[in-house]
Order: structure tokens, then C-alpha cells, then sequence
């Protein structure tokens, strides 16, 4: 596959990207969303998609950004952690999951944005998961901190949260 | 079935510290906002940035006898390349990576056992990984990659050695000649141990001779494991003419600016250290600073420019928990008393010294007085070897891990000898000389018996090993425990010195504190942050009116202080309370003078000061400080911990786990963790650790395990593919429990709760597969193959019995 020019949407925004001048044929696509867009809440760590830290929604689905090439990506709309913010359902979810037993949903924070959208993923396609498809969508990354218990009661909170205000709309 | 009850209850209430909030950045980290060494050095936020690439050994043991490098100073985009004959790095003589710890010293003097087996690019690499030979600065990670590829190397092939009973042998070769020419055996740090006898107290001898029984275990930890977190080591170097600035994650900046000093020679006012967030650290930076800073630096010098070095994911697996073997004689009687403990420690260090010694020595000591106190005769040997193995370093939790997979089962040996029950022994002989009622340490029994009525001791454990029900015709299940005391509070913190916080309350009232330290998810912003609200009740301070900055800069903020443990959380916690003392005074003192009275017949209350003889008589702080001169009042307040010994206090880590006795996994079915840490910083935070701190534990135990090619050794999974952590699908569940019983010393008393919120957790599975089906394994971790092993040794031995 060879392109010399690639279309993004990236948080909304558009972009056009020449090979060349903007990217290498042989980038991936993590690297031109961090050192060219100085997108950093993408963040690297295996670079063999084993730990889910760079986790991206394009067009609605979880892509590990390190494992895909830019021009692989070319005409898709993509969403990094930088497109959400803090009135974000899953973002409050993994905020305000601080309770008695829970936790919390990050301790050193950098697999955060990764389980974050991940969620996202996961309550796009089903957002009433059960436990099991939690853990299961869940499962790709790595947490070294541990708080799977509290990102599993997060990604919880953030369902409950998205199905009320569904459930909210339907009543009206 | 629903989940008992076990919200934390505060031994003396409070508005902030020690409850249930959100960490004070979890909204930045769940936004992906805040920022790592790779973040805040891209390359186009320091233009003319290269790449350095240092050569990783690709043999255990060899030296490199002649280099060519032109090829890869002739590749395009390669700015400097420096060898390991450079006449500038020889002259820098050794260095050390042995736990430099918290401890900042110039390199001439000591405060702990420092080994001097480095230098910067050897010529003779002592594991395969070693960062040795050569390294180049290019102006893509590309190109440098490639530059090392060019260099033409010969080696001369020595022979390797890898395990400390091949160590030990005559003809072994030798691994350090410059530290000891005629063994493997690292020198003890104290001169004056004779026959490698570190430690006696009572008499041994005479333990055993008056002794029931004797049990004797031999328990190796280690080797296996390694940090596994998801940023990796790094720095970037400018040295520029007069001045070195460095980007670094290392968890202390001004660590790090010493280091610099020491092998640069360029003062400590012209050296800057930045850090800030870290992608955990489980143990990897107490060892000091590594070869890599010095080796950019000159890379740096050379080349004009700035100089990244970032470690890959291969790189990453640059220690493992140090490899230790404990064999213990225990003299005990029929009353379920240890009355010695005769043992020899042992230590495979790798290809350099890492803390491994302390884990023989040191730690093992400490442990006697910190938990085995009731026991009054010990004798202790310790050994520590080289090999060509990755470098043993360490891993949170440093030797006390170890030590409690080899200590704790003795207790269980007792037990089945006796009859008494395992959490009676216990009770019998842990324990220290504090917080003592009638022979019964008081923090140890509350964790017990709190962790006891968790798991549900009483009904779900075996009465005899093996003895439960079969489950679905081939798994078993088991219930088990390990205790251990948890660690660090002031007193083990004397090395630290004077630490530094600051307050600036702004005419806004609005605060910003300094508390640096790098945010490693230990939380010690966040306990920082809640104790300055505790302490200014009486300027109505919330948490979130507080703003802590996340970068430690060794030109403009206070001294930065490392994240170990989580004690970071109370020493800044025990300084803020004290800071808040002066704040008070100082606004006093300056309204006293606005209302002409003295500071002494002032006080203050709601935000307001007033006069005690006259409440009426008041001034709001806030109108004051906008209406007079609009300039901060800042205090700047320096703490020593106490002196004084106050013990520690306990925790105690029961497991239920179920075995597969046709293929022989191990799963833990549910954990109860219960952590005496005297003082809850943060309730969320700390449970939050006894959560987490499993992830490590159990992985330790069950999952993790490196895997070598013995014929050249190398590491063949140091990869996060194929080197198993935890995921979500592989977590228990866990239930913590936060008690407040031991009290310590300062205004709160606390002790840490981040590395010991597992040392007890593999005692305890190995404890539960013991239960579970009568197989004690030995040997860290736990696999299939072994638990295969061990039912057949038992089927083999029923078999002979006729059973
Ligand atoms: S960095 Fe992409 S999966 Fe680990
Ligand atoms: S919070 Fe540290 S790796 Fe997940």
C-alpha cells in the first residue's frame, strides 16, 4: 500500500497529511498523533500490542494506534482521549470511582486514556455490559498498578450512568 | 454473595485525611492531561534533539577485543559516537548502582554499602543485555539503531556462569575480578564479619539442643520477575557551555543532579533536574542512577545538542527481584514455640549488585527485631554471589517478599507438628516489643482476626492438608495465610534528612503547596494536599482550593523527595501540619500589626482574625491580604523525622485459591487484605494500593516468570507479550481492610502501605495450595509443573505406604 497524501479527522477536526513532509510510509500512526499533533495522552509503551496503552477509537472502534500505519488509517475519523472531556460519562465513571472496597480506577495514571476509550469501545457496541463482557473488552491492557477492580467498578458506574440517561430520554 | 462490610473507620475523625475522595489528579490522568518524560520532550519541543542507542550485550559473558566503527560514524545522521576506550569516560572511573537510594551522597561518601562494579561502557559485558561497548546520538531512534548495527565488532567468548551453586565452585569463573580476583562472593559491606556470620542474638546452640523439634525449610524467591511498568527508563541531556539540563523520569531529581555532578564535574547550580509524573516505578529507581545518564550526557557534550535516551520494552527488563535462598533451621517445642532460628541466606546478584546483599543481610536482621521478635536466639550466614544473570535489583517489596515466602511456612510446618492451630502459632511468636498486652502484639492480632473472619477461616479451611472435598472430580480448594510487618515509618525514613514543603496562601485565599515529588501513583500529591486542608481548618481551606505542581526542578522548586513506599504521603503529611503552625503565626504576626495589637492576643477562626478579648473585633484574612499590600504570604518549613524506635505495625494476607489437580493451575478464588498502617492517609488511595498491590504479587507468584536460553544467556521473553502479567480476566477478588491500632510517632504516626501491600500475599497462596492439596512448593513461582510434581511425590510416597 502506498499513499502520498492521508485524510484524518482527528477530535473532530480534519486534517491532510503528506507522505513525505508529515510521515514516513512506515509510521505508525501513535507516533504522527504524538509528535505531530503533540497528541500525548496517546501513550506508547510495548509497541507490540500487548498493553493497550495506546489505545484510539477510530470510527468508533478501539485500534491500538502503535500497531496501525497512518496510511492504514487514511479517510477515518479517530478519537483520542483529548477529544473527551471531564462532563464525559466514562471519564466521571473513572474519576468518581473512589468508594469503600473500590479503589480507585488509576494510580499512576499512564494506562489510563487507553482503558478509558476502550470503555467507550465497549458501551458504543453494549452499553448494558455484564461483568464478564467487562472483563473480557477489558483484558487487552495492562494495568501494572493494578486497579482492575476499580476500573472494572468504573466502566460499571460509566453503563449505569449511560443506560439512566437513555433509559431518562425514553420516559420524556 | 455480597461482600462484607469494610469500610474504613478513622481511629481520630477527619475532614480530609484518611477518607474516601478522588485522587487530587485522577480528572488530568483520566484525560490523558498529565505528562511523562516522552511528553514533555518531544522533539519538536526541543529542536535539534538526537537519539541515543547504547549496544546491549548479545552474550552473557565476553569482551570485546577490537571495534571498528567507522561505518557508523560515516552513516548519515549520526552526530557522535563514544566508545568504551574513550580517554574521557575511562578517566571517570567506577561507579555503582547499589542502592543509592533516598540517601543523596556525594560519591566519596557512604551511608550505605555501596558497591563500586560499574563503569560507563564496559569493554567486557557480564550479561546479555549489558549496556556496554559503544553508544551513538543520531537524529532519528532509526538511525541510531542502525549506527550499532554497523559497529564490527570481535569478541573473545568467556565462559558464563549463571547460578550460585556453579558460582561458588572452585573453578567457576570469575565475574568481578576487580572486586574480589579469586571468588564469586561479593565482600560483605561491614569488614568486620568473620566467616560470613552477619547477625547472633541468644544462643542457637542451645535452642537446638533444648528443642522438640527441628524444621528445616529451604525457600528460593527471585530471578524470575521483573517491574514490568509501562514507562520505561529515560532522560534527555543538553549540555550546553556552562550548564547541564536533564529531563529525566528517575524518581528523585535531585538524586539525580548529584550523580551528575559527581561523574561531570560542573557544580551543582549548573546541573538541573526536571522530573514530574512517572508510569509507576514498583522499585526500579531505588537503585540509583544508571550508566545511561553519563553516557548521554557526553554524548550530548559532543554533539552540540540534546540527547534523548529511552529504554525499549527489551531494554526495560534491566533487573529482576533479586534471586534469594533461605535455608532456616527452626528449633521449636511441643507448646508451638520457635525458640531459634539458625539460617543461612543466600544471594544471587546477577551481573552487578542491585540491594541483593541487603536482602541476605541488612533486611533479614531488621526482620528479626520487626516481626520475630519473640524469638530470642538467631544466628545468620549470609552470602551474596556474581553471576552472568540479569542484574538482581529492586522490586517493591525488596527482600521482604522473599522473606516471608521462606519465613512464613515454618509457622505451617509448627502447626501440622503440634495441632495448634497456624493463626495461634502466630500469634505466638510474631510480633516486636511494642504494642504489647500479655505477650500479644495488639496490631497483629487485630489483622488476623480481622482477616480470619474475611475469608471465613474457620469454616472454609482444611482441618488436615488435602483434606477438602474434591470439586467436580479434579480440583481441590484451600485457604491460607501470610503475615508480615508492614514498613517504614519515620524511623526507617532517618536517611531522608531534612524534607522541604512550602505554603503560599495568595490574596485570593486560594493555596499552592510544594511538595515536590514525582507522582509515581503512590499518592503523595494527594495525601499532601489533604493534610494542608486538614491543618488550615481555620482558614476554611478545601482540597480543592489547593494547587500542587507536578514537576520537581532542582533550579526553582524545593528539594524533591522519592516516592518509596507511599511514605511520602505522611512525611509531607507530618511537615504540612507543622508548616500550618507557621502559616498561622505569620498571619498573626502581620494582622497584629495592621490592628495594632500583639499576635498573642489574636486568633483565628472561619478565615477571619480576631481578638480573643473582643470577637467582635475582627478581620476577615482575605480583605486583609487584598486590601494591604496583595503579596502572598509564603512559609517555607523544613521536617526531621523522630529518632525514636516505635516499632511497626502488621498485616496479614489470607487467600483462597482452588487447584486443577489434572493440569495443575492455581487460581485464587478471593484475598482478604487487611493493613495496620496506624494512620490512613488517603482511605481511597490506600485501598486503592491493597487493591493494586495484588496485580504484582500474584503475578509474582502464578504467572510471571522470565525464561532463558541457557546455552547463551539470554533473557527470551523479556517482552510483554510473552512475559505473563495480570489482566483484568486474571484478577481475584480482593477484599481490603484499612485498621488503625499500631500508632507511630509525629502528629499522625503513620507507617507506608504501597510496598507492603503484598510481602505477605505469596506466603499466603503457597500457604492456601498447601491446604488445598498437601504440596509445599519451595521454589517461586508456582507452576503447573510443580504442583504436577508435588501430587505425584504424594501418590508415589501413598503408594509406598500402602494408602
Ligand atoms: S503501546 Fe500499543 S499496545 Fe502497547
Ligand atoms: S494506573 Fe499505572 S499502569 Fe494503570
Amino acid at each position: 500500500m502506498k499513499k502520498d497524501k492521508v485524510r484524518l479527522t482527528v477530535n473532530g477536526r480534519s486534517y491532510e497529511f503528506l507522505s513525505g513532509r508529515d510521515f514516513e510510509p512506515g509510521d505508525t500512526l501513535s507516533k504522527l498523533l504524538r509528535e505531530r499533533l503533540g497528541l500525548t495522552g496517546v501513550r506508547v509503551s510495548c509497541e507490540q500490542g500487548a498493553c493497550g496503552a495506546c489505545t484510539i477509537l477510530m470510527d468508533g472502534k478501539s485500534v491500538l494506534s502503535c500497531m496501525t500505519l497512518v496510511i492504514e488509517a487514511d479517510g477515518s475519523e479517530i478519537l483520542t482521549i483529548e477529544g473527551l472531556n471531564g462532563k464525559d460519562p466514562v471519564v466521571d465513571a473513572f474519576v468518581n470511582t473512589y468508594g469503600p472496597g473500590e479503589g480507585t480506577a488509576m494510580q499512576c495514571g499512564f494506562c489510563t486514556p487507553g482503558f478509558v476509550l476502550e470503555t467507550h469501545a465497549l458501551l458504543n457496541e453494549n452499553p448494558n455490559p455484564s461483568d464478564e463482557e467487562i472483563t473480557e473488552a477489558l483484558s487487552g491492557h495492562i494495568c501494572r498498578c493494578g486497579c482492575y477492580h476499580g476500573i472494572h467498578t468504573a466502566v460499571k458506574k460509566a453503563a449505569d450512568h449511560i443506560c439512566s440517561c437513555e433509559g431518562g430520554e425514553q420516559n420524556e | 454473595m455480597s461482600k462484607p462490610d469494610t469500610t474504613f473507620i478513622q481511629r481520630e475523625g477527619k475532614n480530609y485525611l484518611g477518607t474516601y475522595r478522588p485522587k487530587i489528579d485522577a480528572k488530568d490522568k483520566a484525560l490523558g492531561k498529565v505528562q511523562y518524560l516522552d511528553d514533555i520532550t518531544l522533539k519538536g519541543k526541543l529542536p535539534g534533539m538526537l537519539y541515543c542507542k547504547i549496544l546491549n550485550s548479545p552474550y552473557a559473558h565476553a569482551k570485546i577485543v577490537k571495534m571498528d566503527t567507522s561505518k557508523a560514524e560515516a552513516l548519515p545522521g549520526v552526530h557522535a559516537v563514544i566508545r568504551c576506550d574513550d580517554p574521557e569516560l575511562r578517566a571517570l572511573g567506577r561507579t555503582t548502582h547499589a542502592w543509592t537510594d533516598i540517601a543523596i551522597t556525594p560519591k566519596e561518601s557512604d551511608t550505605i554499602d555501596r558497591f563500586w562494579d560499574r563503569v560507563f561502557l564496559p569493554s567486557r559485558a557480564l550479561w546479555a543485555g549489558d549496556q556496554m561497548g559503544v553508544a551513538v546520538a543520531a537524529e532519528t531512534p532509526e538511525i541510531a539503531e542502525e549506527a550499532i548495527k554497523l559497529v564490527d565488532i570481535k569478541w573473545e567468548m568467556l565462559p558464563p556462569v549463571y547460578e550460585m551453586d556453579d558460582a561458588k565452585k572452585p573453578d567457576a569463573p570469575i565475574v568481578h575480578t576487580e572486586m574480589n580476583p579469586n571468588s564469586n562472593q561479593l565482600k560483605h559491606g561491614d569488614d568486620s564479619v568473620v566467616d560470613d556470620l552477619v547477625f547472633e542474638r541468644g544462643d542457637i546452640d542451645k535452642a537446638m539442643e533444648d528443642a522438640d523439634y527441628i524444621i528445616e525449610v529451604e525457600k528460593t524467591f527471585g530471578g524470575t520477575s521483573t517491574h514490568g511498568t509501562l514507562e520505561y527508563r529515560g532522560c534527555v541531556i543538553q549540555w550546553g557551555e556552562d550548564k547541564i539540563d536533564v529531563w529525566t523520569n528517575h524518581y528523585m531529581a535531585d538524586q539525580t543532579r548529584m550523580f551528575i555532578h559527581d561523574y561531570t564535574g560542573v557544580p551543582l547550580n549548573r546541573v538541573r533536574v526536571r522530573n514530574g509524573n512517572s508510569g509507576a516505578h514498583m522499585g526500579k529507581w531505588n537503585t540509583g542512577e544508571d550508566t545511561f545518564y553519563i553516557i548521554t550526557a557526553y554524548l550530548s557534550k559532543r554533539a552540540g545538542r540534546p540527547v534523548k535516551y529511552m529504554m525499549n520494552n527489551h531494554e526495560e527488563f534491566h533487573e529482576t527481584r533479586s534471586e534469594n535462598r533461605y535455608k532456616i533451621k527452626a528449633a521449636c517445642t511441643k507448646d508451638g514455640r520457635v525458640l531459634g532460628f539458625d539460617a543461612i541466606a543466600e544471594g544471587n546478584t546477577g551481573a552487578y549488585v542491585g540491594g541483593c546483599d541487603h536482602n541476605v543481610e541488612f533486611i533479614v536482621q531488621e526482620t528479626f527485631d520487626r516481626i520475630y521478635y519473640p524469638i530470642k536466639n538467631v544466628r545468620l550466614h549470609a552470602y551474596t554471589w556474581f553471576t552472568n544473570k540479569i542484574p538482581g535489583g529492586v522490586v517493591r517489596g525488596i527482600g521482604n517478599v522473599q522473606l516471608s515466602w521462606a519465613f512464613n511456612p515454618i509457622f505451617q510446618r509448627l502447626s501440622d507438628l503440634t495441632g495448634i492451630d497456624l493463626l495461634e502459632i502466630i500469634r505466638i511468636n510474631c510480633g516486636n516489643n511494642f504494642n504489647q498486652i500479655g505477650g500479644l502484639n495488639t496490631s497483629l492480632d487485630r489483622v488476623l482476626t480481622e482477616g480470619a473472619r474475611l475469608i471465613d477461616w474457620d469454616k472454609k479451611r482444611n482441618k488436615t492438608p488435602g483434606g477438602g472435598e474434591l470439586i467436580d472430580g479434579y480440583k481441590k480448594r484451600g485457604v491460607g495465610v501470610g503475615v508480615w510487618n508492614q514498613w517504614h515509618a519515620e524511623l526507617n525514613e532517618l536517611t531522608r534528612g531534612y524534607y522541604e514543603v512550602s505554603i503560599r496562601l495568595n490574596p485570593d485565599m486560594s493555596i499552592i503547596i510544594q511538595a515536590p515529588t514525582s507522582e509515581t501513583g503512590a499518592g503523595g500529591n494527594s495525601a499532601a494536599v489533604f493534610a494542608c486542608a486538614e491543618n488550615l481548618a481555620f482558614l476554611n481551606t478545601k482540597p480543592e482550593d489547593i494547587l500542587w505542581t507536578p514537576l520537581c526542578d532542582t533550579e526553582l522548586t524545593l528539594r524533591d523527595n522519592a516516592p518509596t513506599d507511599s511514605v511520602i504521603s505522611f512525611l509531607y503529611a507530618e511537615a504540612m501540619a507543622e508548616a500550618a503552625v507557621k502559616l498561622k503565626a505569620e498571619i498573626l504576626r502581620r494582622v497584629a500589626e495592621y490592628m495594632e495589637k500583639e499576635p498573642e492576643e489574636l486568633d483565628i477562626e472561619n478565615a477571619y482574625v480576631f481578638e480573643k478579648a473582643d470577637p467582635e473585633n475582627r478581620i476577615e484574612v482575605g480583605w486583609f491580604m487584598l486590601h494591604t499590600d496583595c503579596v502572598p504570604i509564603h512559609i517555607h518549613h523544613a521536617r526531621h523525622n523522630v529518632n525514636e524506635n516505635a516499632g511497626l505495625p502488621y498485616g496479614a494476607w489470607f487467600v483462597e485459591v482452588e487447584v486443577d489437580t489434572e493440569i495443575g493451575t492455581v487460581e485464587v478464588l478471593d484475598m482478604a487484605v487487611v493493613n495496620d498502617v496506624g494512620c490512613v492517609m488517603h482511605a481511597s488511595g490506600a485501598e486503592s494500593q491493597q487493591l493494586g498491590g495484588q496485580a504484582l504479587g500474584i503475578g509474582e507468584i502464578l504467572t510471571e516468570e522470565m525464561q532463558y536460553d541457557w546455552e547463551t544467556g539470554t533473557p527470551l521473553n523479556n517482552n510483554y507479550i510473552d512475559y505473563k502479567m495480570l489482566t483484568m480476566a486474571d484478577f481475584p477478588s480482593v477484599t481490603p481492610l484499612l485498621i488503625e491500632e499500631w500508632q507511630g510517632l509525629g502528629r499522625y504516626g503513620a507507617a507506608g502501605i504501597a510496598e507492603g501491600s503484598f510481602c505477605g500475599t505469596g506466603a499466603a497462596i503457597a500457604n492456601a495450595v498447601y491446604n488445598a492439596i498437601g504440596v509445599e512448593i519451595d521454589k517461586q513461582p508456582i507452576t503447573p509443573k510443580k504442583i504436577l510434581a508435588g501430587l505425584a511425590k504424594i501418590r508415589e510416597n501413598d503408594r509406598k505406604e500402602g494408602k
